[in-house]
Order: C-alpha cells, then structure tokens, then sequence
C-alpha cells in the first residue's frame, strides 16, 4: 500500500480515473435530476418533450426574438441597426396583441404546443404561444434538445446505479489521492506545484474553476451551441477543469498539511516574516540610536567635572524654579502647583542623596574601626558614590587580603619552627647523651675536662632553646590551645613562691609576697600562666640583684586585676622595656649567660593569648612586671 | 638479670642509652624498626621496651598498639613532640611511660628502673588491704611507712601528712589553705605559703623529673591533687 501511495503512475492513472468517474457522475447525477423533476412542468402527465422543463427553455430562448421582432415591427420602434433574428425553422409560434387580434401566426400542420405562454410586457399586452415541427432537422437547436431529451429518456433506469457507483468509485480515489498526496519514496517531499506559495496557487486554481462555470452559464448563447454533441463535449470540459482544480487544491492542501508547517509556504506568511524582520531591524537601529544617545550623555557627564555636574544640577533647578515662577506671574496662579511639586521633588533628590552619603559614611567608620567585611549596596546609588563606594570595598578587601597573608605566613613559620626544632632534637639527643658519657670517662687531661664542662653547659642551653623556641612560635602564632578556667591569682603565686623556694635562697633573694586576704580570680588558663611566672621568675633568678628582695603582689586597680613582680637589676638596664619584650633581645650583661632570650617574648604571647597583657616598666635598677587580666 | 629493648632508629642514640642500661647491669637488645621490634618481641624474653616514636616504616604508636595484642611488657616511649596530645595518646594507646627528647639519659635510667619494678611486684601491691596507694607510691598507716616501687622513703611528718590528705582523695584538688588547715589543724593566717614548699619538697622524694610531676601534680591556680589512677 506504501507503494502503491508513493508511485507516481498509480496516482496519475488515479487522478485521472478520479476525474473521469467524477464527471460520468454528474452526468448520472444531471440525468437523474432530468428524470426525476422532468414531468412536473407540463400541463398533461404525460411524459414527453413537450411537457418537459427542456422544451420550456427551448421556447423561451426562441420566443422571445421572435416576439421583439414582431412588436418593433407593428410599434416601428426598431432601429436599422438591430433587429432580432428570425426564430429558426423548426420553431413556430403565435403572437396576440393586446385585444386578443393575432398578429403573427407561423405555424404548419403538424406543429405541437408547448405547454408556455410568453408576455413581451404588461403594457402592451404582446402574448405569443410556442409551437415546434417535429421531427427537427439536423444542425437546429431543436434537434440537440430532442437528441439529449431522447437519450436521457431513454437510460433514465441507469443513472442511479451507474452515478452511485462513479460516486463512490470517485470517493475512493479521491480519499486514496489525498493520502498518496506529497509522498515520495523518499519520504514526504513537497515538489513542482506543491512549491508555489499556497494563496497563489489556490487564487489560480480558483481564478480557473470560476472561469469554467462563468463560461458553462454563458455558454447557452453561443451559435455553437445549437449542435448538443458539441454543447456537452464543452459543457464537460469546463465542468472538468472546474472539478481538476478543485482535486488539485485538496491535494496541494493535504500534501502541505502532511509535511507540516504548511503555513510557512504562504505569502501571508512570508510577508509577515519580512514585516518581523523589517520591525526587528527598525527596532535594532532605533535602540542602537537610543543607547548611543544615553552612551554619549553618559560620557559628557562623566567626563564633566564633579563640581561641573553639581553646577549643572543646580543651575537646571534654578532655572525651572525661575521660569515657573514667571509663568504663575504672567499665566495664573496654577502653575504654582507645579512649582511646588518639582520643588519637593527636588528635596526628595537630596534626601536620596544623603541618604547614600550616610550609607558610606557608615562604611567609612566601620573600615576605620577594623572591620573588615565592610559591604555598601551600590544598587541605585548615584555614579560618583557608587565609585567611591567601591573604592572603600578595595580597601577592605585589600586589608582582609594582607591581614590573612600575614596570618597565613606566620602559621607556616611555626610550621616550619616546630618541624625544625623536632629535628634537631635527635641529633640534641645523641649530643647530650654523649656528653654525659664523656664526663664519666676517666679522662686525665684537666683542659679537656674543661672543655667537656663547656660542652655540656652549651648543650644543655641548645636544648633550653630548642624548647623555648617551639613555645615561642607557637605562643605568637597562636597555634597553642587556651583553656580558661577559673584561676585564684594568690594560690598561683604562693604555688610559685613554693617551686622557686630554693631557687631564690640559692640566688640570696627574698620573696615578699603581698597578697590580698581573700580569692582574686581571673580567667585564665593556669598551665599558661605558670610558664608566664616561671619564665619570669627565671630572670629574677637570673638577673637580680644578690641580697635585695624579689617583690609579688595582687591587687586590683581600675577595674582590672594586676599581678605585678619586681626586683632590682643587677646590672644596669641599657635598652627600652618594649624591647625588651621583642624575640631574642636580651640586655648586653646577659648575653653570654643562659637562657634564649625568648622568655619575655614567650610570657607576652601567652598573656595575650588568655586575653590579658603583659606590661614591663624599668625605673633606674627597678624591674617591674605586670600581668593584666 | 632484664632484658631490654631499644627501639629507635637512630644508632647513635641506640648506642649511648646501651651504654648507660648495660652498665646498669641490663641485658640490651637492639631494634631499627617496629617491625624489628616486633619480630625480636615474638623471640626473645624481654622485661622492657624503649621505644621510639618517629621512625621511618611502622612508627612507634603503631608498634606499640601491635605489641600490646600481644603481650603486657612495660613500654616507655621516646618522642621527639611535646605536644600533650602525642603524650595522651602514647599512653592510650598501650605505653606505660614516656621520655621526650633531648632526654636526661639518667631520668631515663630512673623511668626504666620505676617501670622494672613496678612490673616485678605487681602481685603483691594490691595485698594490703590498710595501705593507700596511687602510682608506685604505697604508704602504710600503721607502720608510718611510705614505700616508692619497694624501696621506703624518708619523709618528715609534715609531708607524711601532706602525702596521707591527698592519697586519701585521688582526684580531688587541694588548695593551700585547705591543706594547711587539715594537716596543722589551723586557721591558716598567711602562713599556708610553706605548704607549697612541702610540696615541693614532697615531689622531690617521689618524682623522678620533679618540674614535670607525674603523680603530685599542680593544678596552677587552685592547688594539688594525685592523679587518679585507673582502678
């Protein structure tokens, strides 16, 4: 079947077949008609030409020359140039006046009535009665009347089965064409006339079916028509061509709607595309013209000084205000309405305006107080403040990107600080034990005993550093885990006081304690604050003067508690307390002695680190330390 | 006659504790790794291991945790971090002791001869049912007597006193005051600076490395307590 629908003979024979069957059934059809209204237009039952519709139209075409004539004769109101024709022979008639005389009177023994009277017009009162001979001779109208008459008579039986089955034959192939419309072997494929834009094709297709019809209802005048072969030969073309493009426009129609988008091979629809496309164009370029417009404003009033903008600003305003005050002078006090509201709105401006200033204001102070997520929502914000705006998130931004980079570094150096001095415990290890292992030796030579007594004291310093040097990293870098807790200030010194007890006896100092009667507690992590102490007590021991007094006390002052130690120096003091305080700083006296000079340094992070601070005051030979919480 | 074994993977520092444990009267045993460690564990009859953390290989927590499935011999650690956690999890880990580097080669020897004994008379410390004990430390009331792994130690009354409060309340932190108001029965009107120095002194007596008490230990800021042990 999908053959049969994609051969290009099937469809042809079928096309034609389609047409030729069609017109067998209007034939059938037309004769049917004949057979069935036929006998009702005569006068008698009977049923022959003379009482049939065709007789009647015969003899209307005929009569009425005949009766022009007559009438233009008797009332001379023809003209030379045009007369009608005599009826043709076969045709007989008689005309009456209007009171009843005859005034033509062509019939011939043997002419038959037909059953109609013609009246030229009411005025006149011209009547004629038709009359025709039979037989016709051959080449007359009359003849081709009684021909068809006679043959349509005569097969009257066959027109409904023969008509119904050319219908349904036509049905099929019409139904079978339409399926088979479009399609190819290559699938649904739009070709040759399918091409044509739909509404021309269609406008031609029915330009051609009404010209055949207009022809078909004009042709009874034609001379030619006198000979009915002839007559029906063009009566069943023109019905044909009327038919072919009607099959041809069903065809086209299904053939388009089955490769879809049928309506994009139509006129509308091309002429719609360009006006889209012509809209679409206009509307590029006027857009193109707007933003070139605004592009260009936008760069003269950025190219316009500040002060130039806010001059402008105003000197508009000012004008406005001017002018609209001249027109309330000159045109009525109306315009004063107007005047006022361009006046609020102007307020409502530098409202705007402050707002936004406010808005960065804000930023600005909270930029300067060390936050550094400062965000303005530049959204709707004036131009020159929006820059501004964004210029104060750069500066934020910049900090936040230098303050995590220093964070990041410092990390990677006590990294790099723990890792090493893990590695140089090893070898500090092996160093040490041997040391220990050369000074049990019985060695004779007393300079290399000496020299062994160096390098265990060296030794034992380089592992002090080691140690000191990790705590130190970490204490800054803050890699050192806190966990306050409640701590009683006079317990923790009287603690230290109890671990340093011989310490101090040995170094002939004496610690004066001066302790409130009841608990101070602050928060703070105790293991921390007892490296804080030691390492200050460390240096006492180290560095006091012998036979003065080392001084502890707790006491609170504004608000604050205080821990404070003193002591006096034994050396002088040569350098400033802060620097003291920095990493490896030591007074020159203690250079050469032990320790890593990290101590102080260590005792100031971990103070920060629990929240508190470490503060050093040197007053001639005095030392004093506070610890603030 | 014990045998111990060393575990480090550094010779020379192998070499100087051989020297010290030998002439100590210990039998060595010598191991570069904690597989070989482990293996010479499987073979011979050790009292002790000295065991290092950071080896290339298995490291020392490691090989710890693999000897402890298998056997209760005392292992003391010797790492290189300070950190707490490294402590912490030495101990959980299975380790009965630990050193850190640069050790004291004679704070070793002390730990290691702590750990022998201890090893050697755990049977019969839990038999006195009158005795307070808490790490080594075992004190008879009756007697007045106060022994550290065996061997007695001479205390002053004062300290006995200190010793017998806190071994009475494993856990609990003393403060100064407190202390000298339980043990001199008194109100102690500044005069509760001298407890710290007993204690100091105390430690002294019972602490092989006193700065870093493993059993009196300093709560900074509140007091003294001894450590409880898991009983």
């Amino acid at each position: 079947m999908k053959k049969l629908l994609e051969s290009y003979g099937a469809r042809t024979a079928a096309f034609v077949l389609c047409c030729a069957l069609a017109l067998t059934a209007l034939v059938c059809a037309a004769g049917f008609a004949f057979d069935y209204y036929e006998p009702r237009m005569g006068e008698t039952d009977e049923r022959d030409f003379f009482n049939s519709e065709m007789a009647y139209s015969y003899a209307q075409t005929q009569v009425w020359n005949a009766l022009q004539r007559v009438y233009m004769l008797e009332n001379e109101t023809g003209s030379d140039e045009y007369m009608p024709p005599e009826p043709e022979e076969s045709f007989s008639y008689v005309i009456t006046r209007g009171d009843g005389t005859i005034a033509a009177d062509t019939r011939t023994p043997g002419s038959r009535r037909i059953c109609t009277e013609t009246e030229f017009d009411w005025e006149s009162g011209y009547k004629a009665r038709c009359y025709v001979n039979l037989p016709a001779p051959r080449g007359t109208v009359l003849y081709g009347y009684v021909t068809l008459y006679d043959f349509l008579y005569n097969s009257r039986t066959l027109f409904l089965p023969v008509g119904l089955g050319c219908l349904l034959l036509t049905v099929l192939l019409f139904v079978f064409l339409i399926a088979a419309a479009g399609r190819t072997p290559e699938g649904v494929k739009l070709g040759g006339l399918h091409r044509w834009p739909l509404e021309i094709y269609l406008l031609l297709l029915g330009a051609a079916a009404a010209v055949c019809i207009a022809v078909m209802t004009e042709i009874g005048r034609f001379e030619l028509m006198r000979h009915p072969q002839f007559f029906a030969v063009v009566c069943g073309l023109l019905i044909l061509g009327a038919g072919v493009s009607a099959l041809l426009g069903c065809m086209t129609l299904a053939a388009r709607f089955r490769a879809g988008k049928w309506w994009r091979n139509t006129v509308t629809f091309f002429c719609c595309k360009w006006a889209w496309r012509l809209t679409k164009w206009c509307w590029r370029i006027l857009a193109g013209a707007v933003r070139a417009l605004r592009r260009a404003l936008g760069a003269f009033l950025h190219a316009l000084p500040l002060m130039g903008k806010t001059t402008l600003c105003y000197g508009a305003f000012t004008l406005l205000n001017v002018v609209l005050s001249l027109n309330a002078v000159w045109n009525g006090e109306g315009w004063l309405v107007l005047l006022f509201l361009i006046d609020a709105a102007a307020y409502a401006a530098v409202i705007w305006v402050t707002l936004q200033l406010k808005k960065l204001q804000a930023a600005g102070r909270a930029l300067a107080a060390g936050d550094l997520s400062v965000s303005v929502d530049t959204k709707r914000m004036l131009p020159v403040l929006r820059e501004h705006a964004e210029n104060l998130e750069a500066v934020s931004l910049g900090m936040t990107r230098a303050v995590n980079e220093r964070m990041k570094s410092e990390r990677l150096k006590t990294e790099l600080i723990t890792n090493v001095s893990h590695d140089l415990k090893t070898p500090l290890t092996s160093i040490v034990s041997y040391v220990d292992l050369l000074k049990k030796e019985p060695i004779e030579n007393e300079r290399a005993r000496e020299y062994i007594e160096v390098l265990d004291r060296q030794s034992q310093r380089l592992k002090k550093l080691t140690t000191d040097l990790v705590d130190a990293s970490k204490a800054s870098s803050g890699a050192m885990t806190v966990e306050p807790e409640p701590v009683d200030l006079c317990e923790l010194v009287r603690q230290c006081a109890g671990e340093y007890a011989e310490r101090l006896t040995l170094a002939q100092l004496t610690l004066v304690t001066d302790l409130p009667e009841k608990e101070t507690v602050v928060i703070a992590d105790g293991r921390l604050l007892w490296r804080v102490l030691d390492n200050l007590l460390t240096n006492a021991v180290k560095y006091a003067m012998p036979g003065t007094r080392v001084y502890a006390a707790v006491a609170d002052s504004g608000g604050k508690t205080v821990l404070s130690l003193k002591n006096i120096s034994r050396e002088a003091l040569n350098i400033p307390a802060e620097e003291l305080l920095e990493r490896f700083v030591r007074g020159d006296a203690s250079r050469s002695s032990e320790g890593s000079g990290l101590g102080l340094s260590i005792a100031r992070s971990l103070m920060e680190l629990m929240g508190g601070e470490l503060r050093l005051t040197l007053d001639g030979d005095l030392f004093k330390a506070e610890l603030i919480f | 006659m014990y045998t111990i074994l060393i575990c480090d993977d550094e010779p020379d520092i192998r070499a100087a504790l051989r020297i010290y444990l030998t002439g100590e009267g210990y039998e060595v045993l010598e191991a570069g790794t904690g597989a070989e460690a482990l293996s010479l564990l499987a073979r011979r009859e050790i009292h002790l291991v000295l065991m290092d953390i950071m080896m290339p290989g298995m490291d020392g927590m490691t090989a710890t945790a693999k000897l402890r499935e298998q056997s209760n011999v005392p292992v003391i650690l010797i790492t290189a971090k300070s950190e707490d956690n490294d402590k912490i999890l030495g101990l959980t880990v299975g380790a009965d002791d630990y050193v850190t580097k640069p050790f004291n080669p004679l704070e070793v020897l002390a730990r290691v001869r702590a750990q022998l004994r201890r090893f050697a008379q755990l049977g019969g410390m839990a038999a006195r049912p009158s005795g307070l004990a808490a790490g080594g430390v075992v004190m008879d009331d009756e007697a007045k007597r106060v022994t550290l792994h065996g061997e007695e130690i001479a205390l002053t009354p004062t300290e006995y006193d200190i010793l017998r409060l806190l071994l009475r309340n494993p856990g609990k932190v003393f403060s100064s005051r407190e202390i000298y108001r339980q043990v001199w029965n008194d109100a102690p009107l500044s005069a509760e600076g001298t407890v710290p120095v007993h204690i100091r002194h105390l430690r002294e007596k019972l602490e092989i490395d006193p700065a870093n008490p493993r059993l009196i230990r300093v709560v900074w800021g509140k007091g003294y307590k001894i450590e409880e042990t898991g009983k």
